[in-house]
């Protein structure tokens, strides 16, 4: 690029001199009579003028909206949160490359269980359950907002569950799930259910048993008998109770609940969406029973509406089960 | 779209349109298949696959007939792929973006459209400073996020005018590829 307040030479391509031009005068180094020598040359040439208008609307679709109610330093921390995930893009990009060539795909992973070599990653986004039937046979389900990393390779299937909830049916003898918060390891042939949130994991298992512990501690392993549910919260495990929601309902894409508190419900509905879905204080206690589909969020609000005495508001930021008026 | 079924959006008056439907009839269960079973999700796959002969037929009324449609399956799995990204990219910054507004006042929230307009520019910032080099990434953001003239910038990332201006004209080049690439307005 030229010096600053030098017009761009002549002949040269008209989308470099344009943006000569946008990046001298967003600098502020274009020079006096800026504005009159953008203007000459803009009539010089029909296409410096495309060009001009090309990268003017370009500019504009690149701008923060005045009325979108984020700060530049929050567009920031969106775009650095984002691009700083390894496993939410990077490993999924990686995952691709495997897809394309057909051959497993060592994925070096850091999280708290340590490095791993793991055949595939991946993830699914709100709303958007995913189904793999594995090579052994297994069919490994995940649930809306998953991130996974699966390893088959090896004496036995290794999976770490990064984020979200898995079922994973069939699931051999001496697999193992691990979550930043437990670590799940299969006696025998059994369907597994693992859970992973912001504060901890729950583990289950259905037609076979296994054994949980929480993460980096395994002396405390506990059994985990078939229909019981243990759950892991700060280096601890303890007995959990799903509250009437069918946890293995996922897998067939419904929300199944019974004499569920609406809380309950609606923050199983809002995790599988990824929506803020809020309910009055007073409405909290109420208990819900039925088969909801997953997919069908507003048909779920209007189920609910009509089996509830509560109306179904939508605002910004998500929805909310408010009492009825009057 | 149910395998088997034409084309839809190549018409008489389009020279691509024969051509294009029996590349769409001779692949796309296939491409279907294929998306489904990396997937898990017949609904999702229908979806990507859809909008991947549609980008397909934007880039041919475009630039022409590309050399890559010799091998048509290699061509349509490298187009899904950069749609899955795309689509994994943007729930990623939607959700981060949500996270982010969620943290503001009730009074404070923007209408939904203002949201979507605030994703959809993320999305695009993400993919153009994933195209340069980390400098000019900071660069650019100052420039275009924060809005500061070339010598606070030049002070801010200790380089010189001059080096700013480099910077910030290769960023805009790479959002210019971008855009003809993605089909951007």
């Amino acid at each position: 690029m030229s010096g600053a307040g030098v017009a761009p030479a002549c002949g040269a391509d008209s989308d470099d001199e344009a943006i000569a031009w946008l990046v001298r005068l967003r600098l502020g180094t274009a020079g006096p009579g800026a504005e009159q020598r953008l203007a000459a040359w803009r009539g010089a040439d029909a296409r410096n003028e495309a060009a001009w208008r090309r990268l003017q609307a370009l500019q504009c679709g690149l701008a923060l909206p005045a009325d979108c109610g984020l700060a530049p330093d929050q567009a920031r921390a969106v775009l650095r949160a984002t691009r700083g995930r390894p496993l939410a893009l990077q490993g999924r990009r990686l995952c691709l490359a495997a897809m394309a060539a057909g051959v497993a795909l060592a994925v070096r992973q850091s999280w708290q269980a340590g490095p791993a070599e793991a055949l595939a990653h991946w993830t699914t986004g709100p709303a958007r359950p995913g189904r793999w039937t594995l090579a052994d046979g297994s069919v490994l389900h995940a649930n809306a907002n998953t991130a996974l990393a699966l390893r088959t390779e090896g004496v036995a299937p290794h999976l770490a569950l990064l984020r979200g909830e898995i079922a994973w049916l069939g699931a051999a003898r001496g697999a193992v799930v691990e979550t930043p918060h437990l670590r799940v390891h299969t006696d025998a042939p059994c369907a597994l259910l693992v859970r992973a949130d912001a504060q901890g994991g729950c583990a289950a298992a259905r037609d076979g048993a296994a054994r949980v512990a929480p993460a980096g501690r395994h002396g405390a392993t506990q059994p985990l008998p078939p229909g019981a549910t243990l759950r892991a919260e700060a280096g601890a495990l303890h007995p959990w109770d799903w509250q009437g929601v069918d946890p293995w309902a996922f897998t067939e894409g419904v929300l199944s609940v019974r004499q569920t508190p609406l809380a309950v419900f609606a923050a199983e509905l809002a995790r599988h969406h990824a929506r803020a879905i809020g309910c009055d204080p007073a409405l909290a206690a109420l208990r819900v029973s039925g088969t909801f589909q997953l997919g069908d969020l507003d048909g779920a609000l209007a189920l609910l509406a009509r089996l509830l005495p509560l109306q179904v508001r939508h605002g910004w930021g998500g929805v909310r089960l408010a009492a009825l008026e009057g | 779209m149910a395998a088997g079924a034409s084309w839809g959006r190549a018409s008489q008056a389009d020279p691509a349109g024969d051509e294009l439907d029996q590349w769409y009839r001779a692949h796309h269960r296939w491409l279907a298949h294929w998306l489904s079973g990396k997937l898990g999700c017949t609904h999702q796959a229908a979806d990507v696959a859809q909008d991947t002969f549609v980008k397909v037929l934007g880039r041919w009324r475009r630039d022409g007939l590309p050399a890559a449609f010799q091998q048509p399956r290699a061509l349509l799995v490298t187009v899904a792929r950069g749609l899955l990204v795309d689509q994994w990219r943007r729930q990623d910054v939607e959700r981060a973006c949500l996270e982010a507004l969620a943290q503001l006042p009730p009074e404070h929230a923007p209408a939904p459209e203002a949201r979507m307009a605030a994703v959809q520019m993320l999305c695009r910032l993400h993919a153009v400073l994933e195209r340069i080099a980390p400098r000019a990434q900071q660069v650019f953001l100052l420039s275009q996020v924060d809005g500061l003239p070339g010598r606070e910038i030049a002070q801010r990332v200790g380089v010189s005018l001059a080096t700013v201006e480099r910077d910030l004209a290769a960023a805009w080049r790479a959002c210019l590829a971008l855009a003809r690439d993605e089909g951007w307005a």
